[in-house]
């Protein structure tokens, strides 16, 4: 008994450790430029052993983008779990601004396959994206019709978290130029999210209840 | 550097040929590197593009390297146009609606740029990164400065200069590098004259409500 879970800790350790190289190589390199060998030679194994958990590139490129796709996909579950927009989309930018700190190479795989015209994850658009922003819209009309919001495109709305939150993993390299070379400070990232959740608020014309933590307007950021 | 050499070299003793044939290569550089790829890129390609020869493309720039710099440069350079005009002393709804509406044009009508330029910087910026510590930060400052000033002036609601920027330029960007996304999704892309009118409306009242203005009505957003 005890043997199995170890030996299921190693494999998910392993596994783990090769995803994330995976992430780095595909953010960087691409699917097509990117190899398995220097993907193993990232994550500091043999290639042979790599190939144990991941028989192709192919199905851990897939991992790499299913995993992120999963990461954001869970923090729209504000939108069933309260029936407020203004929490709810308070907390999905704030979760989707998280996300881009944390994940930015997965966010990085994401848009570089999209550039390149998603070849390999064309049926996720498809069907998976597809199918979940129908539902999210849906949760979006419902309120604009009860009056919680302003009439405004859902879709739009939508595309304007995802790219607002997302240029902060995806453009990281040209905003930290433009920070004098170094990455954004915890209080500076803590401005950009307000900044972000207080542009899309009153863009859908909810007026705040009460906003968290400091209001500083500018400065900081600058 | 680059970017001032960009720009600083068609003045110093070129001729007015000269010139042409120096914006028509960088013209024919972008169309190629943006459907190809850098490395799909070759220097033959771009000079068959521009109409001349190989020999004469070199005699204006040295290698595919040069090339792609000057490209990238002359993107940053068009896009960054509309936001040097952002002027203090005028209406912060009209600037930056014009600035918004000038954005989607270019996302509209430049997408395969727009992408190119994406996908240097998704790459850590290694060509780019002079003209970015250089144009592109003098130039953010200073536009900063302009937002800060409506700010105090009480004309807009306060926000993060910087992080009003940034927003701007995911959303309008998006639209082009999400292109193949935004199809899926949606059904449609800029291409389509009826969703790019809609799409652009949405923005500009997006982002104007989200400062505290109203949308103009006259002489804006006329596509």
């Amino acid at each position: 008994m005890s043997k199995i879970s170890s030996k299921t800790a190693t494999r998910e350790e392993n596994e783990r450790v090769i995803l994330q190289a995976a992430e780095e190589v595909f953010a960087e390199y691409g699917f097509k430029g990117a190899t398995t060998g220097m993907i193993a030679t990232r994550a500091g194994i043999p290639k042979a052993n790599l190939h144990y958990y991941f028989p192709t590139k192919l199905a851990l490129y897939r991992q790499v983008v299913e995993n992120i796709f999963r990461i954001w996909l869970e923090a729209a579950n504000t939108f069933d779990d309260c029936d407020d927009p203004e929490e709810a989309l308070t907390r999905y930018i704030c979760a989707k601004m998280d996300i881009s700190r944390s994940h930015p190479m997965g966010s990085k795989v994401w848009a570089n396959e999209i550039l390149h015209k998603a070849p390999v994850i064309q049926d996720y658009l498809e069907t998976t994206l597809g199918e979940w922003t129908d539902t999210r819209i849906a949760v979006i009309d419902r309120w604009i019709s009860q009056g919680k919001m302003a009439p405004i495109d859902a879709r739009t709305l939508l595309y304007m978290i995802w790219s607002t939150t997302q240029h902060y993993a995806d453009f990281n390299h040209q905003i930290n130029t433009l920070n004098d070379g170094m990455p954004l400070t915890d209080a500076q990232f803590d401005t950009a999210k307000e900044t972000v959740v207080s542009i899309v608020l009153s863009g859908v014309g909810i007026r705040r209840k009460a906003k968290p933590g400091k209001t500083k307007a500018d400065g900081e950021g600058g | 550097m680059t970017g001032t050499m960009t720009k600083a070299k068609p003045a110093k003793g070129l001729s007015r040929i000269q010139e042409k044939n120096r914006a028509r290569i960088i013209q024919a550089a972008l169309s190629v590197f943006s459907r190809q790829g850098y490395s799909g890129t070759t220097i033959e390609a771009i000079a068959q593009s521009a109409g001349m020869s190989k020999s004469n493309l070199l005699y204006y720039f040295r290698s595919k390297e040069d090339l792609y710099e000057a490209a990238l440069a002359h993107i940053l350079d068009v896009w960054l146009a509309p936001l040097r005009g952002l002027d203090a002393r005028n209406d912060p709804a009209v600037e930056l609606s014009q600035y918004i509406h000038q954005k989607m044009k270019m996302s509209a009508e430049l997408p395969a740029e727009s992408r190119l330029f994406a996908n240097e910087i998704l790459q850590g910026a290694p060509r780019i990164k002079t003209v970015l510590e250089t144009d592109l930060k003098r130039l953010v400052d200073d536009k900063t400065g302009v937002i800060r000033q409506w700010i105090e002036e009480g004309k807009i609601a306060p926000v993060d200069p910087v992080q009003l920027i940034f927003s701007i330029w995911a959303i309008t960007q998006h639209y082009a590098d999400f292109e193949p996304q935004i199809l899926a999704v949606t059904g449609k892309t800029l291409g389509d004259r009826e969703f790019r009118e809609e799409a652009e409306a949405t923005v500009l009242r997006l982002v104007l409500s989200g400062l505290g203005l109203a949308v103009p009505t006259a002489g804006t957003s006329v596509a």
